[in-house]
């Protein structure tokens, strides 16, 4: 069979993962300086759904659908991995893909021809039966898994003590959820490719959910401080094995999250919950760092230019490696649980619209991310920024209608 | 048990502005027998369409969907297979459903025939216009037979593509338009309407869509209609001097030329050709009116009048020389945006009813889904409106939204408008980057003081504070109006 594409893919998805934490990283932040770093990434949405949807199919949630939480990515779309694998690429995921709701244990299945090798698990604290790293756990470490899971799970009975959190967390670094991951892809690069490349998903979890039910009240999620450095060490494990295989030359490497996580208690709008690390190492590409803004939504166009692949008909994002960033991001919660909000990036501003309802009115808050970073004074009352306000809500309307879904092709003119 | 659910004959025109009958305030026109529906059942005085061109207006009907979620954005787009369409859900809890018409859910320059979908029709009699030279034109299958001799004399070829654009093209009536009444397009439309209606299913309630294509371009009618209308009696065109100087720019390049610069322009005319194009559009409605007073007398002789749901509207405007504008395109005025709509059921509707609320196109369609005792459509935005035909108390959504995606002829750099409805008060966003190239623009108007709109307050620093609070309705109804009919099967 010939091989269409130029390179392997390694993607590496975190889950819920701020680019301001990556410099705590080691091996993470020596990736970044490596890498062409894009940052100022931002997820279309602050929830884990919506976002991972967008980033496996490069389009908005405007034309994907997945609303919220626990909305499954409708049967009409093609995920990123379905094409590389129709396109001949020896596919493959390890650890979390979470584009179904997986509450209630729910085992979430691959698509027809997605993914060659899936080894699926939302998270260490995801009893689905079909949770590969606990079958893998429970073989390895049979007494550490009976500490953590004494008795089956029962799937109506979804909470998680506080017991099996520390005794997850006392698990040795090597037996632990992400390292899991590391192994599953050291493994899967060392397999003989059979003359085809491969575009490979390793789905990280350092969200402090860990798998486990979300909390209801809050949309996003603070970060497991360990998951992290068992990540980053995961991280170095696949470069390493990228190295000594010699495919390093031939792999692009693409680091990126779906969402990030929360770091102060200013609500799921936050630079932290939006803001998203993006770094792609290519084969004889210099590193390099722009500060143009993204979406993450651009993510998958880029993995098929990558794969010298075409991208398909149905896509809202565009390659980030065409030399023409968006510069604008427009970020959407619509749960049904919170109050529905809109933030939209764009230069060196944010404006966040916490819409109108049920008779409450819409308000709105705008910041400087050049001069305040933190977000610590809202502009959006200030006079002498009622013309830059008005700037950007006229903004956020052109970019809501920009993303709506119009990629149905016109073949005629009427 | 007897089946007791009504029958629904939905009467459709084609470009029919909300104000062209004499019942919503064209003293001057003859529209007895609309009339007269109207006085029988309820009259909506503030319908707006959710996109002011054919096909997307359409599928915004079809799906009563709102245009970004059903995707088809634009003319020449053809709706997604995965769109369902009311009418499947009527024909499977048992109704009878038939089109006859324009339906325009699929690409149909050239000579296009518009393909079926699972559309749930037993009876599709397709014409997508009385110039449309598809071999599939029903209308001129009827015309061959009924009348070889106007046939022949009209399409004296085999169909020739050039025809496309020829009514598009004509500054007045082309020779079809002018046909005796009984060859007439529209005179065909009420002609199977009958038919239908007279042919009941013993067993089943009936969904009928008439769709005439009048009153659109090109301007004209049989004589024996015109001869009905007293041009001087039509209200001169709505605009002032300098009008279009104070409008977003793209205004004057429709002004010059219609149809996005491929079309003749309301300034190639004459006043006095204006005068007579007025008069020929009136003529259409006249004649339309003449064919639907036929359609309901027949279901009167069929006994079916008192439990059959009648609903008549109209697709979209038209400028008709208002605002120095003809035809339509990115122009959100109430020309084009505002439409005839009226709901005759004598059973349930008591006659004489006036609804004043904003109500939409896509609540057409759940209209009809609960007049049948259907459950509302999976993914359908709209509402029904009997509780308000009805006058009973409601919580009605404050505002109209309608959305222009370069949905008619392209330009370069492409066209995107949108319109809010709200109160008096009508905002109009003329999109630009990151939307599109076209620069950012805005108009405001103030309905109670200004129904002509005709002065833009956008600009005005007094009406600031309403602009901004127009925008922010406007972003919270857009994200009313996203999509999130997918289940959310699992709470996370």
């Amino acid at each position: 069979m010939t091989c269409p594409t130029r390179h392997n893919i390694l993607w590496i998805v975190f889950d819920s993962l701020s680019e301001t934490a990556c410099a705590a990283l080691p091996t993470l932040s020596a990736f970044r300086d490596s890498s062409l770093h894009f940052a100022r990434a931002y997820a279309p949405s602050p929830e884990a759904g919506p976002a991972r949807a967008s980033l496996f199919t490069g389009l908005d949630m405007a034309a994907h659908g997945v609303w919220t939480e626990g909305v499954a990515l409708p049967g009409r779309e093609t995920t990123v991995a379905q094409r590389m694998a129709d396109g001949g690429m020896g596919t493959w995921l390890v650890g979390r893909r979470q584009l179904a709701g997986a509450s209630h244990w729910t085992t979430e299945h691959a698509r027809p021809f997605e993914y060659a090798q899936f080894d699926w698990a939302h998270g260490p604290l995801h009893r689905s039966r079909q949770n590969a790293y606990l079958a893998w756990l429970e073989a390895r470490a049979p007494e550490a898994y009976q500490e953590i899971f004494p008795a089956q799970p029962d799937p109506d009975a979804t909470e998680i003590s506080d017991r099996q959190r520390h005794a997850l967390a006392a698990l040795p670094e090597a037996l632990g959820f992400n390292s899991w991951v590391g192994a599953r892809v050291c493994a899967q690069l060392s397999q003989p490719a059979g003359g085809a490349n491969c575009f490979g998903v390793a789905g990280l979890v350092v969200g402090e959910t860990q798998g486990g039910a979300p909390n209801p009240h809050i949309p996003c999620e603070t970060v497991d401080a360990g998951a992290m450095r068992q990540a980053d060490a995961a991280l170095a494990a696949m470069l390493e094995r990228l190295d000594s295989t010699g495919l390093a030359e031939r792999t692009a490497v693409v680091v990126t999250a779906a969402r990030g996580a929360l770091a102060t208690s200013r609500g799921p709008m936050q630079d932290s919950a939006l803001h998203v690390p993006l770094m792609i190492r290519m084969p004889g590409r210099a590193p390099r760092r722009t500060e143009a803004m993204v979406s993450t939504i651009d993510v998958a166009p880029t993995l098929y230019a990558l794969a010298d692949m075409p991208p398909p008909r149905r896509i809202q994002g565009r390659s980030l490696l065409d030399g023409t960033p968006r510069d604008w991001a427009l970020s959407r919660l619509r749960s049904p649980d919170h109050r529905w909000q809109t933030a939209l990036c764009m230069d060196r501003w944010k404006l966040v619209v916490t819409h109108g309802a049920n008779g409450r009115a819409a308000h709105d808050s705008l910041f400087d991310l050049t001069e305040d970073p933190g977000e610590a004074s809202n502009l959006a009352a200030d006079p002498a920024h009622q013309d830059r306000l008005e700037q950007m809500v006229d903004r956020m309307i052109d970019a809501r209608v920009a993303l709506e879904d119009r990629t149905e092709p016109r073949i005629a003119k009427f | 048990m007897p089946d007791t659910r009504p029958n629904i004959l939905f009467i459709c025109t084609d470009q029919q502005r909300g104000d062209s009958l004499g019942c919503t305030g064209a003293g001057w026109a003859v529209s007895p027998n609309l009339d007269a529906l109207a006085a029988e059942g309820a009259l909506f005085r503030n319908c707006y369409v959710q996109n002011p061109v054919c096909s997307p207006s359409r599928a915004s009907l079809f799906t009563g969907k709102y245009v970004a979620n059903h995707g088809l954005y634009a003319n020449g787009v053809p709706l997604a297979e995965d769109q369902r369409m009311f009418t499947k859900t009527l024909s499977e809890a048992g109704y009878d459903c038939g089109m006859i018409g324009k339906q325009h859910l699929a690409p149909c320059d050239t000579w296009r025939t518009e393909p079926r979908r699972d559309d749930g029709y037993r009876v599709f009699e397709w014409a997508h216009g009385p110039n449309h030279r598809a071999l599939e034109n029903d209308y001129h299958r009827w015309l061959r037979k009924t009348h070889p001799a106007i046939f022949a004399r009209i399409f004296p070829d085999r169909g020739a593509n050039e025809n496309t654009e020829y009514s598009n093209q004509s500054r007045t009536g082309t020779p079809i338009d002018h046909v005796p009444k009984e060859a007439h397009y529209s005179h065909w439309v009420a002609e199977r309407a009958i038919d239908f209606i007279s042919h009941p299913r013993a067993d089943a309630p009936f969904f009928l869509m008439a769709n005439f294509f009048d009153p659109h371009h090109s301007f004209g009618a049989p004589q024996e209609f015109r001869d009905m209308i007293d041009a001087d009696a039509i209200a001169p065109i709505t605009t002032k001097p300098g009008e279009l100087d104070e409008k977003p720019a793209p205004h004057r390049a429709y002004s010059e030329k219609s149809y996005s610069g491929t079309a003749p322009g309301f300034q190639e005319y004459t006043a006095e050709q204006i005068k007579e194009i007025r008069a020929q559009y009136w003529a259409m409605i006249a004649l339309i009116d003449h064919e639907v007073g036929r359609i309901l007398a027949a279901l009167e002789v069929a006994g079916m009048a008192e439990n059959t749901l009648v609903v008549f509207s109209s697709d979209h405007g038209e400028m008709l020389g208002n605002h120095q504008q003809l035809l339509k395109g990115p122009q959100l005025y109430d020309d084009l945006t505002r439409v005839p709509l009226i709901a005759r059921w004598p059973r349930e509707i008591a006659p004489g009813a006036e609804v004043s609320e904003l109500v939409q196109w896509i609540d057409l369609p759940a209209t009809f889904l609960a007049a049948s005792g259907c459950a509302p459509a999976a993914g359908g935005q709209g509402a029904s409106l009997l509780p308000l035909a009805r006058g009973q108390a409601v919580d009605w959504r404050s505002w109209a939204l309608c959305e222009y995606r370069y949905s008619g002829f392209a330009t370069d750099p492409l066209i995107m408008t949108t319109m809010l409805r709200h109160g008096d008060w009508k905002l109009i966003v003329w999109h630009g980057e990151p939307a599109c190239g076209t620069t950012r623009d805005g108009e405001l108007y103030n309905l109670a003081e200004d129904p002509g709109e005709l002065d833009n307050l956008y600009h005005r620093p007094e009406h600031a504070g309403q602009r901004r609070r127009m925008k922010a309705l406007l972003r919270d109804a857009m994200a009313e109006a996203e999509d999130r009919s997918a289940p959310r099967a699992r709470p996370w």
